[in-house]
């Protein structure tokens, strides 16, 4: 893959230097104020240097929100489509009236840079564990986008590297970032409703169209600026088309995992936080899925899954079907409480008036998520939502998408991560990756 | 499975089994050359034809022996003389009809067509037709109702291991209640019969007895008990059999009801299609070539039940090899359906061991064969779940090609055994380039142990990505060879290969620190240190370091903290919590005071896990360190460690400090833990007269929900202190509770800064929604109203009026808009424009539009935008209606921008050409286009 960098300048060469002869890997970077050409509120030495990679979908929101923080300082974007790396760019541009971000087309050079101390990553997830792994490895603490692996094995490895190297790393699931999801979780954990009989995780259904692409299934070259094979990279060849590759090639389960993976790292993500199954995962799972009868997107549209954890607790997922409720839903002895985006509801419903005193169990408060990342990068505390925990909610859906392929029920162990007695459903923890593609610890 | 859950998949496997015949050009353009021409021929009978003859078609035609067409006759009564079906097309006549008499023309030509030699398949009702028919009756054997009786010919039926032909009187043809019913087969070694099994379950059907025709030259093949539980005869009657006529030969089976539910499960069951099937195929050739399907149910026990019973959603899938077939010239983008019926073969065939194998077998050989990449790579997605040894050969032989090695390890990687091991390894000197690196990659995510020697070797390619990936597989294996190979080639290599090798290394190590062998851990870990290589990996090899040092770790704490290179501070204090207990962390607080400012700040969150008297006494002196982020880290530590004993400092530093520190103390303070903390804030509130800290106390309150503060609350918005009247009143949001509203309308009409005014009607305002049924929530505020007097507390009544939004109220605040009082008419303007609903929407546009005052016309303006915006399920057409309106009363370009930010949630046409008309306007043109090219982008879609 070829290098392409642009616009490193003087000042930025010279800051990278002195960066490195000072050899603070593991603090953030300290960045001297006359390099960085701006005369912020924030004290230098406060600094976070950043690099984004990804910016088809959820890299520019993500980015925006990191460049409006006094904090940042934004020095280089990262994409194989070179449509997308200038929109990054001119963006990162334009907010600090220069010309100094650097671009690449190649993830790896950029990793070879020792004076970023956080990157914010939004590719497909068929690319989040190479990346990430690369990423911690370099010694950058990471923000990435849920679901946070493309297979059960591809977590372990990325929550396994970020511990190892010491990260800071933030799941894009900022439902823990709001109010109504806090508080429900919290009503949850203080036994407001007693002891929890079921929980019911309802997520979306079909295909969103988010690309615009639906259909356009002819396969062909891809255009120009795009660099399809890079794009590709660890995942079975197959050809371009334009339904397969932007925003919707979360349809294609080469790829992405559909509606339940996208959604698993949002609701069942705050089920398990209630619960307090932030290092745990169920012990057996079952359940079924319909999926397209042909075409590019190829995951399940309508699904049905029913989880049971070691303390007997069961937990339903399902997108599509109606008896199962949008959002997440905790069932106890003396009541229920549900919550969605914008919605917390509870029976009875003085739940919700409530008060959870500092006495009680308090869950990690944070209101604004991208800024968690920051404090945390600065602090070196976990994030509201680490890799680990990440890992586990995402696990819940890698088993599921297992247990609807085999058509068969899953007995797991939590504690080793391993399927119990079903070589077939071992199989299927992992992908092998297209060469020259390969998990580099 | 439900009724209704098949229904729609009955409707979509029928209108897939059209169109996969109009879109798939290679089973149009070139069918197989022994396709075999069929008529059907239905359009009249008792049963339920329409569903039926589609559903034979489509069982016939999933074999890909058979080309079926289907002959449909004039409905009963119809001009049958019309009805002449071409015979000499076809090799088979399926017979789904029971009607009218067909033409005395088309009853020669089918008593020719039979004795010529053509097929026939009598299907269920089919034998009650023409009974008068002589010819006819030759050809079915046997047949029931429409007045048979002795004179049609004998019964038929089996007894003690033969066929008996009983000719007393009787009528002919008879069934009892639909049920579940037993098959057994009389002649295996019938072409039909061959290989199926001795019995098994047929589904929910109407079981046929008292047959009785000519029966001439008949075979039964299989019989089923006529059970008089179910008011059946008694008798084992024949449900499959055989006749010859000239030279034709006959296949009739009296299964396959089709009535009421859909699709009918007699036609569902797998010994239906399959003989229905095997019979088809005999009648039309004599022979029959297709296979038992794997999933033929078998009864092996003597008691008999309807679980046994095997359906085929969908009818007769086509068997693997017909699927392959038409799978072999896959390419991406066409024929896709064939993947999905691939993927439901293999998923209804893999769980018993003898099927699986046939799947693989057949898997095996579309490898083989010329067939397309695509395909190649379709059928390794299943070999990498179902694959074994056996595949190992041919996966071996596409691993060293360029276009089929990746698909190859899509399946070879998955597959156990030593075999898979071996090929991978041999693979390595036949391969190169990414090829070769993919190989290795399988190796390490394999962890063969076998691999190490080649993989070593590769370290040193002279390809620098060959070598990382060598390094990284090898971190893989993790086993005491592979980390003796890393160790050697950590001197010998340099760059990010030294890098990648490092790594590998730890990896090694974390194994065997899991698997227990600390030397063996520790002594990579020293080793990894004591290199020249990226900090961070230095570092992770000190964590590593201190996790395997058993009771050193806490020693090497000390030392590393002791020391004043502070690059190891971060690793080491990571991993405090995992050494030092509460009694021994104070070994780590007296270095504390010695530390780099960075590491005490991150040290702090550390220490706030010990709930240990030493620790909250060095985090109390932490708080007044020189050094602001270390001040703020303790102050953050003490939220937890502290209680009531530390609510002092903590509510000195908060009146004190500010900034990010403020926020600090506060949110400990509001978060401080101890049973007395809240009896403390109350009475430090009343004891200490310092307003700064009072303002504190007050906050304090509040944002705990101390209920008991609520008076000394109530005492507080009296204050002289303005500062600590308003924190008051905005407390008392928090807890006061609907009992308390006329205390806080009291309030209201007290109080004298406009500030505090605000704050008072905002809460009053969330006290009020507090109140269950929301037709009262207003109820005080407009009881007070009655009583007060004066145009200050009117207007500040109607403020809150407005705030509370309940309906009811509207008629007051329309009263009041109509005063000569300017003040009272402002309040009431303002109140309409706080609705917290679009009910006043008609109200506002009147006063947008006849207003004198320009402040009015603009609040009105604006609120009236906002409610446009309320409701999202307004038509598109109707808000830019309104929308229309609100432009024509707007003079400011900031209320035509926040128009323009409204329009291209209601995206129509209407809203488009409103959008347009302000292209124009210099002030606002850059905001039109932004939203017309919004708009014009929803409706596209």
């Amino acid at each position: 893959m070829k290098m392409k960098q642009n616009n490193i300048n003087r000042r930025v060469f010279l800051k990278r230097l002195s960066v490195a002869a000072l050899g603070t890997v593991g603090f953030p970077s300290i960045v001297p104020a006359s390099a960085l050409g701006k005369s912020g509120t924030t004290a230098p030495s406060n600094r976070i240097v950043m690099a984004g990679i990804g910016f088809g979908m959820m890299g520019i929101p993500n980015m925006r929100s990191f460049l409006s923080k006094d904090e940042v300082q934004f020095v280089a974007v990262c994409d194989v489509d070179k449509n997308h790396l200038t929109q990054a760019r001119d963006i990162v541009n334009e907010k600090y009236g220069n010309k100094d971000c650097a671009t690449y087309h190649d993830f790896q050079k950029l990793c070879q840079r020792r004076d970023i101390d956080a990157v914010s990553i939004a590719l497909p997830d068929h690319w989040h564990a190479i990346s990430v792994i690369a990423c911690a490895r370099a010694g950058f603490d990471i923000y990435g986008e849920k679901p946070l692996s493309h297979s059960l094995l591809e977590g372990r490895a990325m929550s396994d590297a970020v511990k190892r190297y010491n990260r800071i790393w933030q799941t894009g699931s900022w439902q823990r970032s709001v109010a109504n999801f806090h508080q429900a979780c919290e009503l949850v954990r203080n036994g407001r409703i007693g002891k929890i009989m079921k929980v019911e995780v309802g997520l979306p259904s079909g295909h969103n169209d988010f690309g615009g692409t639906e259909g356009q299934e002819t396969m062909g070259p891809a255009p120009e600026h795009l660099d399809y094979d890079f794009w590709l990279g660890p995942a079975p060849y197959a050809p371009y088309c334009p339904a397969r590759v932007h925003r919707n090639w979360r349809w294609n389960m080469d790829l992405g995992g559909g509606q339940l993976m996208d959604w698993i790292g949002h609701h069942v993500d705050i089920a398990h936080w209630g619960l307090d199954f932030d290092h745990t995962g169920p012990v057996e799972i079952e359940g079924s899925g319909e999926y397209p009868r042909s075409g590019v997107w190829n995951s399940p549209t309508r699904y049905y899954l029913t989880a049971r954890y070691a303390d007997g607790t069961p937990m339903v997922i399902a997108g599509g079907h109606k008896d199962i409720r949008s959002g997440t839903k905790w069932i106890g002895e003396s009541g229920w409480i549900w919550c969605n985006r914008g919605g917390l509801e509870a029976q009875p419903s003085t739940l919700l008036k409530e008060f959870i005193g500092p006495n009680e169990i308090r869950l990690y408060k944070n209101r604004d998520h991208h800024q968690n990342f920051l404090d945390c990068v600065k602090s070196r505390q976990k994030t509201i939502t680490p890799c680990e925990v990440a890992h586990r909610s995402a696990s819940v859906g890698h088993l599921g998408v297992i247990a609807m392929e085999l058509g068969r029920k899953i007995h797991f162990n939590p504690e080793t991560e391993t399927i119990i007695g079903d070589p077939e459903a071992t199989r299927l923890l992992g992908r092998p990756y297209r060469g020259p593609w390969h998990l580099n610890h | 499975m439900t009724k209704q859950k098949i229904k729609p998949l009955f409707f979509v496997m029928l209108a897939f089994g059209l169109l996969f015949r109009i879109g798939c050009p290679l089973l149009t353009s070139s069918p197989a050359p022994q396709t075999l021409k069929v008529m059907v021929i239905t359009g009249q009978n008792n049963h339920d034809w329409k569903t039926s003859s589609p559903i034979l078609k489509q069982i016939l035609e999933n074999t890909r022996l058979f080309e079926v067409d289907v002959a449909t006759s004039p409905p009963r009564k119809g001009d049958m003389d019309s009805f002449n079906p071409n015979f000499a097309l076809y090799q088979l006549v399926v017979l789904d009809y029971n009607g009218d008499s067909w033409s005395v023309r088309t009853q020669r030509a089918f008593i020719n067509y039979v004795k010529a030699g053509g097929g026939v398949v009598v299907y269920h009702a089919a034998n009650n037709a023409f009974p008068g028919w002589k010819e006819y009756n030759e050809i079915i054997g046997l047949g029931g109702w429409e007045n048979r009786n002795e004179t049609s010919g004998p019964y038929i039926y089996w007894k003690d291991g033969e066929v008996v032909r009983d000719s007393s009187p009787g009528r002919g043809g008879y069934h009892g209640y639909q049920h579940e019913f037993l098959v057994i087969n009389r002649d295996t070694s019938h072409p039909i019969t061959r290989g199926l099994p001795q019995k098994w379950m047929h589904a929910k059907d109407e079981l046929y007895s008292l047959l009785r025709g000519p029966a001439k030259n008949l075979h039964v093949l299989t019989t089923a008990y006529s059970d008089p539980e179910q008011s059946g005869t008694g008798r084992d009657e024949p449900v499959l059999f055989t006749i010859e006529y000239g030279k034709g030969r006959i296949f009739h089976t009296v299964l396959g009801h089709a009535g009421g539910e859909i699709p009918p499960p007699a036609m569902e069951c797998v010994g239906f299609i399959v003989t229905f099937q095997r019979g088809a195929e005999w009648a039309a050739t004599g022979k029959v070539t297709q296979e038992v399907p794997g999933d033929f149910p078998v009864l092996d026990k003597d008691v008999s039940a309807p679980g046994d019973i095997r359906r085929w959603e969908g009818f007769r899938p086509p068997s693997l090899k017909t699927i392959l077939q038409d799978a072999a010239t896959f390419e991406y983008g066409q024929n896709k359906e064939i993947l999905s019926q691939l993927r439901d073969y293999i998923q209804s065939h893999r769980d018993s061991p003898e099927s699986r194998q046939h799947c693989e077998e057949q898997l095996l050989s579309l490898l083989n064969s010329s067939a397309t990449l695509a395909a190649k790579m379709t059928v390794c997605r299943h070999l990498r779940m179902i694959g074994s040894e056996m595949s190992v050969p041919v996966l071996e032989k596409m691993l060293i090609h360029k276009d089929t090695s990746d698909m190859a390890r899509y399946a070879l990687e998955k597959i156990p055994g030593d075999s898979v091991d071996n090929v991978l390894i041999k693979g390595l000197a036949k391969s190169d380039g990414n090829m070769r690196i993919g190989i290795i990659s399988s190796l390490g995510q394999r962890k063969v142990p076998d691999s190490v020697p080649a993989l070593g070797k590769l370290i040193h390619d002279s390809d620098s990505a060959t070598a990382i990936a060598a390094a990284a597989a090898l971190g893989q294996v993790t086993n005491p060879e592979a980390a003796r190979v890393l160790s050697k080639a950590m001197n010998k290599t340099k760059g990010q290969l030294k890098t990648q090798v490092a790594a590998s290394l730890l990896k090694c190590a974390e194994q065997f620190h899991a698997q227990k062998n600390l030397k063996t851990a520790s002594g990579i870990y020293n080793k990894v240190l004591a290199v020249k290589i990226p900090v961070l990996l230095r570092q992770a090899a000190m964590k590593g370091k201190i996790s395997t040092a058993k009771g050193d770790g806490g020693k090497i704490i000390i030392d590393v903290l002791k020391s004043r290179k502070s690059e190891m501070h971060s690793p080491a204090i990571s991993m405090v919590r995992d050494i030092f207990d509460e009694s021994t962390i104070q070994q780590v607080c007296v270095l504390f005071p010695e530390l780099p400012v960075t590491s005490q700040a991150h040290l702090l969150p550390v220490l706030s896990h010990y709930n240990e008297p030493s620790v909250l006494q060095m985090v109390i002196k932490t708080t007044e360190s020189k050094e602001s982020s270390v001040r703020i880290a303790a102050l953050k530590a003490l939220g937890k460690l502290g209680d009531t004993s530390t609510l002092d400092l903590l509510t000195q530093h908060a009146a004190k400090a500010d900034g990010e520190e403020q926020t600090a103390a506060r949110n400990s303070l509001w978060g401080l833990k101890g049973v007395d903390t809240d009896q403390t804030i109350i009475v430090n509130l009343i004891r200490k007269p310092d307003p700064a800290i009072q303002l504190e106390l007050i906050q304090s309150i509040g944002e705990r929900r101390i209920n008991e503060g609520k008076s000394l609350l109530f005492d507080k918005t009296r204050s002289s202190n303005p500062k600590n009247r308003t924190a008051a009143i905005k407390a008392l949001k928090e807890i006061a509770a609907p009992d308390d509203l006329p205390r806080l309308l009291n309030i209201l009409l007290r109080v004298k800064s406009e500030k505090d005014r605000q704050e008072i009607q905002n809460t009053i305002a969330a006290i009020a929604s507090k109140i269950p049924r929301q037709n009262r929530r207003a109820n005080a505020v407009s009881n007070k109203l009655e009583s007060v007097e004066t145009v200050k507390d009117r207007c500040a009544l109607y403020r809150v009026l407005g705030k509370i939004g309940v309906n009811s109220t509207l008629p007051l605040i329309r009263k009041a808009l109509t005063e000569d009082n300017g003040n009272i008419h402002d309040a009431a303007v303002r109140a309409l424009a706080d609705w917290p609903n679009d009910t006043p929407m008609d109200d506002l546009l009147q006063i947008a539009g006849r207003s004198t005052s320009t402040v009015h016309q603009v609040l009105a303006l604006r609120a009236y935008v906002r409610m446009i915006e309320m409701d999202r399920y307004r038509s598109p057409e109707g808000a830019a209606r309104s929308l229309k309106e609100a432009l024509a009363l707007s003079s400011r370009p900031e209320e035509k921008i926040m128009i323009l930010g409204a329009l291209p949630r209601f995206a129509c046409k209407d809203a488009l050409e409103l959008a347009e008309s302000l292209l124009q306007e210099d002030e606002v043109k850059a905001e039109a286009e932004l939203a017309v090219g919004k708009i014009k982008k929803r409706l596209e879609k």
